[in-house]
């Protein structure tokens, strides 16, 4: 028996201290890495915590393709910083938000993107993004147990990447994002749009209330937020089933904190689909052209020189 | 519990440390194997506990009943008949009932054009639930035929009905077996052991690495096979072959090999089935611990082979209609045991010997011209077999075997399996080097194998292979049966 006990312990253990500190080193390397919709990249600005923004953008994709900071900058006159996650709706994107707090310095304005889809409770998409950051603490709190990660990619040294294909972590990291933004130099290709019949609302409870949580914790911190309702494809918008109980979703929140909102859904290019690449994105023309609007808006609207 | 599971990972060392260290003597361990093996099972649903404890109790009070009755055969019948009775009505109430009423309303139909409402209610099959079953009876059926004497040691029964590495997915295992490995002192055995821990892990390559990813794809495509070519839907074909082996045979080697490391042996329930020769081969190393129940516990009796032509006919397809519908409460599973029934029909009609004592290819590495033929023929022929079980209804089976000779033969809509089914052959090639062993994993004289580094080495690369190409966690499929 101890003969069985200690070949099975000189089996495991050096194989797994093995497998362990290459884990570790190769965590290192994969947060250079640029890929799952860009998402890694952004999270290595965050992480840094050399990102020194005074306006974040917080949303899903529909920030993350629609409000370039370099043609905000040039108008705001100030740092600003994309944190749009892709495919994510706002609990993922809160919980990126408290971990860029937490190493980055505290900005003056959120310009938080809102829409049918951000109140809804969905996870697992893209959950590659947080490998290289399981040895952090803080993303171990805010992902480990909320992702669906398997067993063996939790608690199995190596095998979220050897499972994964270690080339993917390891043969693309020439950066896209500029300042967190990813312009999509895309025609339109709403194909898959047409055959959707409509687009409901959902929302969920436990979004609901984070959401209401970070509202709260944001205005204690003296944050200003600006809700923005960005640029869809006119013809999505008429699919949308429930479109009066989004507005006043949304308007309970910003009456509760005393938030403005700046709707851009019905804005001349959602006419035309040129600035789209799907109906619910627009390419780099149009999103140059919607951050410049909506840049304008904020600096028109006093927003960042309130007390 | 899944084996494929983290809290099988934790479980295991946990059970083997109290096994070996704290609960010392037998009848401490038998104990504990009973407190393990419930908690095994109750990670499901611990509601159908109560139906393990029903049925041992039943079973183990028959054994009780049978021994008091001694010399009244009148009454050890009766005993013996009421066991049999009381276990195949809870298999039935909990596996058949639906199927037998939607049939029996199908027939009134059709036949009356009546219909009766109401008659399907909603049960939850428990896992495992024929493979205890049929253990349980073949203790009630060994004392009635005076094969073993009846235990009165309530808790080494309620163990055996119970042992967890086998309690869900078998092998069934006979009580003349593994009865008396309770009855007796276990003494850790290393090379038992680390051969037991081989075992599991050539187990969990089969099932993490084929039959998951095979799987993967049979469940993605089966559905289109009307819009797919022939060589798409024998590919599909194959693919579940190979999944059911390994999903069944993985599942077999990690029970017997858990099962070793606390000093009991299981019986073998697969010999590289898809090595076979024919198909009457193919049986005798297919699932072995149920086809050899029912040659023991219903043809045997039935008359077996001890007869006229005709009636060894008749009673195999009674056996395989009795296997088909053991399997599952669907006509594919009827069907399909009938189809294998009409094979062996043809083979025993034609006389052609298949009892062959040795293995294929026996001190050769390759097999002869003849050989390859038969092996490809009783392949193929196990492949059509699979396509009617992994049907969801016949007509899907007669749609999907049509198709492969109706569709057209190639085009470019080809099934993404490839990979997969390089892997269950590169599997299978390996099996084949060790057909002469218990498992793939078990290594002979051999001079390379003498040392620890190479043997070490194997391991090592079977787990980074698991890591490599493990595909996303199934269920084991003979849960439901």
């Amino acid at each position: 028996m101890k003969k069985f006990i200690y070949k099975t312990v000189a089996f495991v253990l050096p194989f797994w201290l093995l497998l362990t500190v290459v884990d570790y080193l190769f965590s290192q390397v994969a947060k250079e890495t640029n890929d799952y919709a860009f998402a890694i990249e952004s999270w290595h600005d965050v992480m840094n915590g050399d990102v020194e923004a005074d306006v974040v953008v917080m949303g899903s994709s529909r920030a993350l393709y629609h409000m370039n900071p370099v043609v905000m900058d040039s108008i705001l006159g100030e740092n600003t910083y994309n944190l749009g996650v892709d495919g994510r709706n706002l609990n993922t994107q809160i919980n990126k938000y408290y971990i860029y707090r937490k190493r980055n310095k505290k900005p003056r304005l959120i310009i938080q993107n809102i829409d049918a889809f951000a109140l809804k409770y969905e996870v697992g998409y893209n959950k590659y993004q947080f490998f290289p950051y399981f040895w952090d603490e803080d993303m171990r709190k805010a992902y480990f147990n909320e992702e669906p990660f398997t067993a063996g990619e939790k608690y199995l040294p190596m095998y979220r990447y050897i499972h994964r294909g270690l080339w993917v972590f390891l043969s693309n990291n020439e950066k896209h994002l500029v300042k967190g933004f990813r312009g999509q130099n895309s025609s339109w290709n709403g194909s898959a749009f047409e055959r959707i019949d409509s687009i409901p609302f959902v929302v969920s409870d436990t979004t609901s209330r984070r959401f209401d949580e970070y509202l709260s914790q944001v205005k204690a911190d003296g944050i200003k937020v600006v809700f923005v309702y960005s640029p869809i494809y006119i013809g999505a918008t008429r699919k949308m089933t429930d479109q009066k109980r989004v507005y006043a979703t949304y308007q309970h929140y910003a009456d509760k904190y005393d938030i403005p909102i700046l709707d851009y859904t019905n804005m001349w290019l959602c006419y035309d689909t040129s600035y789209f690449y799907n109906a619910m994105h627009l390419n780099k023309q149009g999103a140059d052209i919607f951050s410049d609007s909506l840049a304008h808006d904020i600096k028109r609207l006093g927003i960042l020189n309130k007390p | 519990m899944l084996f494929n599971s983290l809290e099988f990972f934790l479980f295991l060392p946990i059970v083997f440390v109290l096994y070996w260290f704290v609960f010392r003597g037998r009848r401490w361990q038998n104990l504990l194997v009973v407190a393990a093996s419930y908690v095994f099972y109750g990670w499901w649903d611990w509601r159908f506990l109560i139906l393990i404890a029903i049925t041992s109790c039943c079973s183990f009070a028959s054994g009780l009943l049978l021994e008091h009755f001694e010399g009244k055969r009148r009454f050890q019948q009766l005993v013996s008949a009421c066991n049999i009775v009381i276990n195949l009505t809870i298999l039935f109430i909990f596996k058949y009932f639906n199927f037998f009423t939607e049939s029996l309303n199908m027939l009134l139909d059709s036949l009356l054009g009546y219909h009766l409402d109401n008659v399907t209610v909603n049960i939850v099959l428990p896992v495992g639930i024929s493979f205890y079953t049929f253990q349980a009876l073949s203790y009630s059926i060994d004392v009635y035929q005076k094969k073993l004497r009846a235990t009165h040691d309530v808790v080494e029964f309620f163990a055996y009905i119970s042992f967890f590495p086998q309690l869900v997915a078998g092998p069934i295992e006979r009580a003349t077996n593994l009865l008396p490995q309770f009855q007796r002192e276990r003494r850790f055995d290393y090379a038992q052991a680390v051969d037991g821990l081989r075992q599991m892990l050539w187990g969990f390559l089969k099932k993490l690495v084929v039959a998951d990813n095979c799987a993967k794809i049979v469940n993605d495509y089966w559905d289109q096979y009307q819009d797919l070519p022939a060589v798409s839907l024998f590919l599909l074909g194959v693919l579940f072959t190979f999944q059911i082996y390994c999903d069944f045979s993985g599942y077999s080697d990690i029970a017997i090999g858990c099962a070793r490391l606390f000093g009991f042996n299981l019986m073998r329930n697969f010999n590289f089935p898809y090595f076979s020769r024919s198909i009457p081969e193919f049986w005798r190393r297919w699932h072995i611990s149920l086809t050899t129940w029912f040659r023991d516990y219903i043809y045997f009796p039935l008359g077996g082979s001890r007869c006229g032509k005709w009636k060894i006919i008749r009673n195999v397809f009674i056996v395989w209609a009795v296997s088909g519908l053991w399997h599952g409460a669907n006509w594919t599973f009827v069907c399909w045991g009938l189809f294998h029934a009409t094979l062996l029909a043809i083979y025993n009609l034609f006389g052609i010997n298949t009892k062959y004592k040795q293995v294929v290819a026996h001190g050769r590495f390759f097999p002869n011209i003849k050989e390859t033929l038969q092996m490809g023929l009783t392949f193929f022929l196990a492949v059509i077999g699979w396509i009617i079980f992994r049907a969801e209804t016949m007509t899907q089976a007669w749609q999907f075997l049509t198709a492969m000779v109706s569709n057209k033969f190639f085009d470019a809509s080809l099934v993404k399996g490839g990979t997969y089914l390089l892997l269950g052959i590169a599997l299978l090639a390996v099996e084949w080097l060790q057909r002469d062993k218990q498992h793939a994993l078990q290594f002979g004289s051999q001079p390379a194998f003498k040392h620890a580094a190479v043997r070490w080495g194997i391991y090592y690369l079977i787990i980074l292979i698991c890591y490599q190409f493990a595909g996303s966690s199934q269920t084991f499929i003979y849960f439901q049966f």
